[in-house]
């Protein structure tokens, strides 16, 4: 068991459905989930909704977390859930294309370094096309592989990392456009 | 200072609008509610569905409280695939007796639907044999030629209910008590049909009867004693006219602080959406949109009954 204490109370106060727990459980992590909703979002409205749904299923599912991760990463996990259908709903008739991986050069690390602050990223992120983006969120932020990516939204795994290939060609430009003024 | 953008990104914090606050805590059940705490998901459930349960029970009896006071077509239960793409709809009214509430829809274009004959559903078949005798009976209490007689029935035994006078002066003329067709009262109610018929079904029986008997003044005595609270009513406007001039600025729905669930999508005419929210709060200004018309859906709930209003929006400025 990893969950603190603290956490421990917080968790059984939930479940009593103790509303004062609730909403401490929520200004504990609200302003992270936030952040972490804004990146898959287009607007601070649309994060706001997708975070509302999440907390709601935080609340509504609690006694389903036993503890096996820490409830931060439980929590962000129902929001990135919450969000990839969030995009399945709004992206319903999306064709993929099925791309030849030959024509791209294949260096699909994660690391990629900017000078800038999560604002100002954030503020780049929104730009992207939905789809590039959804890839290159789970594939940086969530550590997903591109096999799971793929399964997650319905493409071939190769489409989904050419998909990220462009997000980052993409981002990296930005991030060096911005850097530049 | 170059740092890896993972990084950066799992500093960040965004101080989220209290909105959001504000709609969970509407969502969730009410403080207190008891819910199982260490016996995890099956305590959980087990409360749930007692919410539930109580819920499918108030309605039934509301039904029931209803059938007493007027008509034998209101308690023509419809098949649970009730068409969801119903005519726009301009007012909705709900009674509430306590906690219990039944959604009767005043609209004007579902009123071909409360012919008899298409009142009659096959699940119900004792009701149909008791519901031409009502006929019989309002035939001869027809004055207004625009009523059929079941509807006449049900306008003047349910006037204690939603009489005009319980809408607000600004709600649109062309409701009347005559439109609410016993059809789509049913239209909310009609989910927990399996459950509420079965427990209902026997009382309606003896109610039947009694209402057959009954003379107008015994039933409308009946009615005032249920102790009917006001009905809440959902009015969206079909116009606003954001220009700043403090009159109609923003989208406002009437009723809204009665809903628990209100969302509302605006799209445009193109099919774009144009505006969302999950919990809206009447400060919908039109986000600097051109003039002309748009579409909304407003998905909302009152007391765990859910529906859903599409329409027109105008905007003008």
């Amino acid at each position: 068991m990893k969950v603190s204490n603290n956490h421990k109370n917080l968790i059984d106060g939930c479940l009593r459905n103790d509303r004062k727990c609730q909403q401490e459980l929520y200004d504990t992590f609200a302003p992270k989930m936030l952040a972490v909703c804004m990146r898959y979002a287009n607007t601070k409205h649309e994060a706001e909704d997708i975070m509302i749904e999440g907390f709601m299923q935080v609340f509504t599912h609690l006694e389903n977390f036993f503890g096996e991760s820490s409830l931060e990463s439980w929590i962000r996990k129902i929001m990135v859930n919450k969000a990839i259908s969030n995009f399945r709903s709004n992206n319903k008739r999306y064709n993929y294309e099925i791309i030849d991986m030959d024509m791209e050069i294949a260096d699909d690390s994660s690391n990629i370094e900017a000078g800038l602050t999560g604002a100002e990223i954030i503020h780049i992120m929104q730009k992207m096309p939905e789809m590039q983006k959804l890839v290159f969120n789970l594939r940086v932020f969530e550590d997903y592989s591109f096999k799971e990516i793929g399964e997650e939204i319905n493409v071939p795994e190769n489409t989904a990392r050419v998909y990220f290939l462009r997000a980052k060609k993409w981002i990296t430009e930005k991030i060096k456009e911005k850097s530049d003024k | 200072m170059k740092m890896n953008i993972k990084d950066i990104m799992e500093q960040m914090q965004e101080t989220p609008s209290p909105r959001c606050w504000e709609s969970i805590a509407s969502q969730l059940p009410a403080a207190g509610a008891a819910v199982g705490g260490g016996t995890a998901a099956t305590a959980a459930k087990g409360a749930l569905s007692a919410g539930k349960l109580a819920a499918i029970i108030g309605s039934a009896t509301a039904v029931v409280a209803i059938v007493t006071g007027t008509t034998i077509a209101i308690i023509n239960h419809e098949p649970a695939s009730v068409p969801q793409n119903k005519p726009e709809s301009n007012t909705t009214i709900l009674v509430s007796e306590n906690t219990d509430t039944t959604n009767i829809d005043m609209d004007t274009t579902t009123f071909p639907e409360a012919i008899p004959s298409s009142t009659h559903t096959p699940l119900e078949t004792p009701h149909a044999s008791t519901s031409s005798n009502i006929e019989k009976l309002s035939d001869s209490e027809t004055s207004n030629p625009y009523t059929t007689p079941t509807a006449a029935n049900t306008t003047d035994y349910s006037a204690p209910v939603t009489t005009p006078s319980a809408m607000p002066a600004n709600s649109n003329p062309s409701i009347s008590p005559i439109s609410s067709s016993p059809k789509k009262s049913l239209n909310t109610v009609s989910n927990n049909h399996t459950i509420s018929q079965a427990s209902s079904s026997q009382e309606n029986k003896q109610t039947e009867t009694e209402t057959i008997t009954q003379s107008k003044p015994e039933v409308d005595n009946i009615l005032e004693n249920t102790g009917y609270s006001r009905p809440v009513i959902i009015e969206i406007p079909n116009i606003f006219t954001p220009n700043g001039d403090g009159v109609n600025d923003q989208f406002v729905i009437n009723g809204l602080e009665n809903c628990e669930k209100k969302v509302l999508i605006v799209k445009n005419q193109n099919g774009q959406i144009v505006f969302q929210s999950q919990s809206y709060d009447n400060s919908w200004d039109g986000n600097n949109l051109p003039d002309g018309t748009y579409y909304y859906q407003f998905n909302y709930s009152i007391n765990n009954i859910s529906e859903l209003r599409r329409g027109t929006i105008l905007i003008r400025r």
